[in-house]
C-alpha cells in the first residue's frame, strides 16, 4: 500500500515537475518571441485606401510621423499620365510647405515596404507632374535572391545597393549641399549611408511639389512614414554633414575615425580652446603666427578663408567592410549532384547572414571601437607602429671633436666575428644581445609582478 | 530572415541599446582628439627622431611591446588592489 502511495506521490510529483518545465520553457519561448518583436519590429502597414482623395492627412490619421507639413493625397488609386502612361497605378501626395529648392534644404522621407522584390522595373519615385516634371529615379529589381536598388546616374540606371526582401526602405531626399542643383539621395533603413547625390532628369532647379510613388505592374507595396523637415546638418544632428565646411560651420566636429579609416562629422565636444598643436590640433589655432609655429601645420585657403590646417593630410584607403560569401553555384551541376548541393545550400543559407545585417554588424563594431577604452588604444598601436615603422635605421650620428665635424663610421658593425664556428656580424652580436639584456630586465619585472600580487 | 541574422540583430541591438550609451568616448581629464594628437604629433616625430640610428643595435619594437605590456600590467595590478581595498573597506 505504502509503496502503491509513493509511486503515486512520484507521478504526481513527476507530472507538476513536467507542468513547471513547460511552463518555463514556455517562458522562455514567450521571452524570445516578445524580443524577437522588439528586435525586428515592423510598423503597422498603412491602408492608403482609408484617406479619401484630395483630403489632408492629420494629426491622429493612421500613424503618420510628422504632419507639420500636411500631405494631401492627390490620388491613391490606378495612375496615369502623358509621361508615364504605362503605370499600372500610382500613388501621388502633394507635399504643401515642402520646399526643396536650391535656397531651402529642406527635405523629406518615407518608408516604402516591399514584401516581394517584383521583377523587371517595378516601381520608382518621380517628382512634379507635366511642365514642373523634374525627373524620376530608383528602381527595385529581383536579382537572384535579393532586391536591388537602382538609381538613375549620368551614364544611366546604376546598382546602388542591395536589401533583403520583407524589409522597410527609409528613403530621404535632400537638396545637395554640394551643387546648388537639384540633387536627391537616399539611404537604407533609416541609417546616414547615403548614396550617391543623383541628378534630376531636367537638371533644373525647381521646388518640389509633389512626388509620385509609380508602377507598371501590380505589385505589393506600402508607403508610411511619409515626413518632412527632417533633421539636416546642425548640431544634433550633425552626422548628416557631409562635408568639412558645413561641419564647422554647423558648430560640429570633424572627426576622423582610426577604425573605420574615413573622416565624418560628429557631435561637437569639449576641447580645450588653447589646445593650438602640431598635426591634429592645427585647427585649433585661429590665426596665422601661432598656426605657423606648430610642426604640420600650414596657413592657407582651401575654399573657406584662411585657417589652419595640417600640411599633408593623409589619407588612408577606405577599409573595405566584410563581405557575406556566395553560395555554391549549382547551375553547372546536374542529377544528385545538383539535389545536393541544392540541399547544401538550403542548409547553408538558414545559417548565413544577409549583407545587410553584416555591415551593420560592422558599423556597430566601428562604433564600438570609437568608444573609450578602444579609442585610446588604437590610438597607443597606431603610435607604437607608426614609431617602428618610421625610425630610420641609417640616420647618421654627427660628431665634433677639436672643431673638427664628422660622422659616426660604422663601418665596424659589418665586421665578422666567428662564435661557436659560426660567422656573425657584429652589429648582429649586439643586436642579440641588447635584446637578451632587455629580456632579462623584463623577466626580473615579470617575476617582481608575480610577487608584488601574492 | 536566417538564423545567423536573428542572432546578428540580437548583438547589435545589445551593443545599440545597452553598450555603446554607456561607453564613453572621451575621459573628462584628456579627451580623445587631445590624447591623440599628443601622440601623433610631438611624441611620435621627437621618439622616431631620438630613436633614429639606434634600431641597428636595440630591438626598438621589442622595447615598445615590452613597455607596453609593463604600463598595461601594472594599471591592472593597481586596478586589482584598488578593488581589494574596497573590499576590505567594505567589509570592515
Amino acid at each position: 500500500m505504502t509503496h502503491t502511495i509513493s509511486l503515486r506521490e512520484n507521478l504526481v510529483r513527476n507530472k507538476f515537475n513536467a507542468l513547471k518545465l513547460y511552463f518555463l520553457i514556455g517562458l522562455c519561448l514567450t521571452g524570445f518571441f516578445l524580443l524577437t518583436d522588439e528586435v525586428l519590429a515592423i510598423d503597422t502597414i498603412e491602408d492608403f485606401d482609408s484617406y479619401p482623395v484630395n483630403t489632408f492627412l492629420d494629426i491622429g490619421t493612421g500613424d503618420w510621423l510628422d504632419v507639420s507639413n500636411p500631405l494631401k493625397v492627390l490620388d491613391s488609386r490606378f495612375y496615369s499620365s502623358p509621361h508615364s502612361a504605362y503605370l499600372n497605378w500610382g500613388l501621388g501626395f502633394r507635399a504643401s510647405g515642402l520646399d526643396v529648392s536650391a535656397s531651402n534644404s529642406q527635405n523629406m522621407g518615407f518608408n516604402i515596404y516591399v514584401e516581394e522584390c517584383p521583377i523587371g522595373s517595378p516601381f520608382f519615385i518621380s517628382f512634379n507632374e507635366d511642365s514642373n516634371y523634374i525627373g524620376s529615379f530608383q528602381s527595385v529589381e529581383i536579382v537572384d535572391d535579393e532586391c536591388e536598388i537602382k538609381g538613375m546616374k549620368s551614364g544611366g540606371y546604376e546598382t546602388l545597393g542591395s536589401v533583403p526582401f520583407d524589409t522597410w526602405l527609409t528613403w530621404v531626399f535632400q537638396q545637395s549641399e554640394i551643387e546648388s542643383l537639384p540633387y536627391v539621395r537616399y539611404s537604407l533603413n533609416g541609417g546616414f549611408d547615403y548614396s550617391d547625390w543623383l541628378p534630376m532628369y531636367s537638371g533644373v532647379v525647381r521646388d518640389i511639389e509633389t512626388f509620385w510613388i509609380q508602377s507598371n505592374a501590380n505589385n505589393e507595396l506600402w508607403v508610411d512614414n511619409i515626413t518632412t523637415g527632417l533633421p539636416v546638418c546642425e548640431i544634433g544632428s550633425c552626422n548628416l554633414c557631409e562635408v568639412y565646411g558645413t561641419c564647422v560651420e554647423a558648430g560640429c566636429n570633424w572627426f576622423y575615425s582610426i577604425y573605420l579609416q574615413q573622416s565624418y562629422c560628429v557631435e561637437p565636444y569639449e576641447t580645450d580652446p588653447e589646445e593650438c598643436g602640431s598635426f591634429f590640433k592645427c585647427p585649433f589655432c585661429l590665426t596665422q603666427t601661432p598656426c605657423e609655429l606648430e610642426l604640420g601645420c600650414e596657413w592657407v585657403d582651401r575654399g573657406l578663408g584662411d585657417k589652419c590646417y595640417m600640411t599633408e593630410a593623409t589619407i588612408p584607403p577606405i577599409q573595405e567592410e566584410w563581405e557575406v560569401p556566395d553560395l555554391e553555384d549549382c547551375g553547372a551541376l546536374s542529377g544528385v549532384e545538383k539535389w545536393l548541393c541544392e540541399i547544401k545550400n538550403d542548409f547553408l543559407g538558414v545559417f548565413m547572414p544577409s549583407q545587410a545585417k553584416v555591415s551593420a554588424l560592422y558599423q556597430t563594431i566601428g562604433a564600438f571601437k570609437e568608444k573609450f577604452p578602444f579609442n585610446y588604444v588604437d590610438s597607443m598601436k597606431v603610435f607604437f607602429t607608426d614609431i617602428s615603422d618610421s625610425i630610420d635605421e641609417e640616420k647618421p650620428i654627427p660628431i665634433k671633436i677639436l672643431g673638427q665635424e664628422a660622422n659616426v663610421s660604422f663601418e665596424f658593425w659589418e665586421e665578422e666575428t666567428t662564435i661557436g664556428g659560426v660567422g656573425e656580424t657584429f652589429k648582429n652580436v649586439l643586436f642579440d644581445f641588447t635584446t637578451i639584456v632587455v629580456l632579462v630586465g623584463f623577466f626580473v619585472w615579470l617575476v617582481s609582478l608575480i610577487k608584488r600580487f601574492f | 530572415m536566417s538564423v545567423a541574422d536573428i542572432i546578428l540583430s540580437l548583438i547589435i541591438w545589445i551593443f545599440q541599446k545597452l553598450i555603446l550609451p554607456i561607453l564613453p568616448t572621451n575621459l573628462p581629464a584628456l579627451s580623445f582628439v587631445s590624447f591623440n594628437a599628443l601622440l601623433e604629433g610631438s611624441l611620435k616625430h621627437n621618439l622616431i627622431y631620438s630613436f633614429a640610428g639606434l634600431n641597428e643595435i636595440l630591438n626598438i619594437k621589442l622595447v615598445f611591446i615590452l613597455m607596453g605590456s609593463i604600463v598595461f600590467a601594472e594599471i591592472i595590478m593597481w586596478l586589482v588592489k584598488a578593488g581589494f581595498f574596497l573590499v576590505k573597506l567594505i567589509r570592515g
